[in-house]
């Protein structure tokens, strides 16, 4: 019989990514006035991040001296809900999201023809540090509702690792 | 009572002092590995007598420690070295010849974040095996023998620093 796999997820690290990674994406410089908020859309408008889970340990190593080496994965979607009327400012939506994903996996994206480029990830308290963020999907049309509001959206990973002594008692 | 914890146990190595008076610190062995033994290799021999009695001659040990991997960091002590002795191919006593320690821990201060306890140190020979590994790091696999006789000593470990203060046994 197969051994079902316990998914262990990275409480404290959860709530700390979640702050962190919402600072930076309204930092991104395409947001031109816009808010990314956490998990809340409004009826017809808005940018929002939905965590999918929690930060999820994905490898857990310890060597001899008692030192752990966690690497831990936080999923998230990143949803643009407008009522678009015409493709041209649907395609404007999707390169918007689009960008935002090539920022946030640090590559070079031209915004009103000047080239900006996210250099560091920001701290993300201690005994952690991002390792990459990178995206699962390009952004796609996600869902249209009876009025003809959109949701487009795109799903990416932040990757982050958590250094510590497993004190000896 | 529960089993002990791993890492009341360590290893520590560092070459001897080149300049007679400045000691090199102590490296904490075991950074890379998730498991690692000294294995003491004991020298028997089993016999049975006239009378059918069983008997055993035990003429000691040959210990060794294989520490694989041993991934390059400026940040180790025996670090330098280590490239250059595995990169030169060198062999002789003068180069491959440090000082081991093996600790046992027997309490731990929590605040201060240090491990208190004995150790036994004696010379060892820190012998080179590869170089190069896979693409997790630029490694240099070594094996350590300790050889001639060992002293009893204190040791106190600083888990942030993974720095070991390694001081004689005085006696009151």
């Amino acid at each position: 019989m197969a051994t079902q796999r316990q998914t262990i997820i990275d409480i404290e690290g959860t709530d700390v990514a979640s702050k962190v990674l919402l600072t930076l994406l309204n930092q991104f410089p395409g947001l031109d006035g816009r808010e990314i908020t956490f998990s809340t859309l409004n009826r017809d408008s808005g940018i929002s991040m939905f965590p999918t889970s929690g930060a999820v340990i994905v490898e857990n190593r310890e060597n001899v001296l008692g030192e752990v080496h966690q690497v831990c994965a936080y999923p998230f979607d990143i949803i643009y809900r407008a009522a678009l009327k015409t493709d041209r400012h649907k395609m404007r939506v999707k390169e918007f999201l689009d960008a935002l994903g090539k920022w946030l996996e640090q590559q070079p994206v031209t915004i009103s023809g000047t080239v900006y480029q996210l250099h560091n990830y920001p701290e993300i308290g201690e005994n952690r540090e991002i390792q990459r963020i990178q995206r699962s999907t390009p952004a796609f049309l996600n869902a249209i509702d009876q009025d003809g509001v959109e949701d487009w959206m795109f799903t990416a990973q932040l990757r982050y690792t958590v250094d510590y002594n497993k004190f000896m008692n | 009572m529960a089993k002990q914890k791993r890492e009341r146990g360590m290893f520590f190595g560092r070459w001897k002092a080149t300049d007679g008076e400045n000691a090199n610190p102590w490296e904490a062995i075991g950074k890379d590995n998730d498991e690692l033994t000294k294995e003491l290799n004991p020298d028997t021999e089993s016999f049975k007598n006239v009378l059918g009695e069983a008997g055993l001659v035990h003429s000691g040990y040959e210990p060794e420690v294989d520490v694989d991997p041993y991934y390059m960091d400026p940040n180790r002590s025996m670090y330098e070295h280590m490239l250059e002795c595995a990169l030169e191919e060198k062999y002789g006593e003068e180069d491959l010849v440090g000082e081991f320690a093996e600790a046992f821990f027997t309490s731990a201060d929590a605040t201060a974040g240090t491990m208190t306890g004995y150790c036994y140190v004696r010379d060892a020979w820190f012998v080179p095996q590869s170089t190069g590994g896979d693409t997790s790091g630029y490694s240099i696999p070594y094996n350590i023998k300790p050889v001639g006789p060992m002293v009893k000593k204190n040791i106190v470990y600083t888990l942030a620093t993974n720095a070991a203060t390694i001081t004689d046994i005085t006696t009151p």
